[in-house]
């Protein structure tokens, strides 16, 4: 491979990947959102099968990042937190989705 | 990685976890034993009608008190009431359609005792719609050993009883006698399989 070829357009997509998307877990969390009008924290940590400190990490780094919205409530006396993926987070899980498709393909067997 | 971009195995992944109770068998199976009874007795159409407008809430305060506080709360996707509205109107004419179409070459369409007859099979191929429905959605298996159930247990009430409404009463009182059986078994493995734990009552998100 010539060195000039290392930024060639076949391979520019995978720098373009969305890194916070990437990570697995936060991958699981916004694959589950994103069929769904919402879910709470319990369901997710359930669907996803992380531990409730890591759930509660990632899901705050997708707060932060606009792609999530968290609605915190009590039902009784019982904390229930309530998550919904923003047409922002749509939008980027589907280029994200549309983007791997794409990388995955452009590379081959 | 391509499975995690399988958004439809995803999506029926959460559609059998969300219905995991059991509990939308065992109303499905209220409404057609009802159904049958209000067939039997005249004058309980106000009994039937309180049945089906509260089945969906109290599936729902069930669910508050038992279902969400061990696996979660999920709202899944509503579909437009219109298009939904459309789609059961659509099919039921087609089904109805066809079998007066049935009718009409192997016999007399006019015939009431005939319609009588063979609206077990007519009402079994309607449920069986929403069991293709709730099977292309979850991917569960169940649904389809539902959709066949329904078919297979209309035609035989039509041929085993052709007097009037006799094989359509029965033929709901023992559909809905299955589903609230197999409901009720499947709510009690759930609730075998998910026992309720002090930590899991509260999220404890930060």
């Amino acid at each position: 491979m010539a060195p000039n070829e290392a930024g060639s357009p076949a391979i520019q997509p995978i720098a373009d990947i969305d890194r916070l998307i990437h990570e697995p877990a936060r991958l699981m969390i916004l694959a589950v959102l994103y069929v769904v009008e919402s879910a709470d924290f319990l369901f997710l940590m359930r669907q996803t099968g992380l531990t409730r400190g890591n759930l509660s990490s990632h899901i705050a780094k997708l707060e932060t990042a606009g792609y999530i919205d968290i609605k915190k409530e009590f039902v009784g006396k019982i904390p229930h937190t309530l998550l919904r993926l923003t047409s922002e987070g749509r939008e980027a899980f589907e280029t994200y989705r549309q983007s791997m498709i794409g990388v995955l393909e452009d590379l081959g067997d | 990685m391509s499975q995690n971009l399988d958004v439809k195995k995803v999506e029926q992944r959460v559609w059998r976890a969300s219905q995991q109770d059991g509990l939308m068998e065992v109303a499905v199976g209220i409404l057609l034993v009802a159904t049958a009874l209000q067939i039997r007795v005249k004058g309980l159409i106000a009994v039937w009608i309180v049945v089906a407008v509260s089945l969906a809430p109290g599936l729902e305060a069930i669910r508050k008190r038992v279902t969400y506080p061990r696996i979660g709360y999920v709202e899944l996707v509503q579909e437009e009431p219109k298009k939904t509205l459309r789609g059961i109107g659509v099919y039921a004419i087609v089904v109805i359609a066809a079998m007066a179409l049935a009718f009409a070459i192997f016999s007399d369409i006019g015939d009431l005792t005939l319609w009588q007859r063979w609206s077990p099979t007519l009402a079994g191929v309607l449920i069986s719609g929403g069991m293709i429905y709730a099977a292309s959605k979850s991917g569960a298996a169940r649904y389809t050993v539902f959709m066949v159930l329904a078919v297979g247990l209309g035609i035989a009430f039509s041929i085993l009883f052709p007097e009037g409404y006799t094989g359509l009463t029965l033929y709901l009182l023992t559909l809905g006698g299955v589903f609230i059986l197999c409901g009720a078994i499947t709510f009690l493995c759930f609730l075998h399989k998910n026992p309720l734990r002090a930590e899991e009552t509260a999220d404890g998100a930060e």
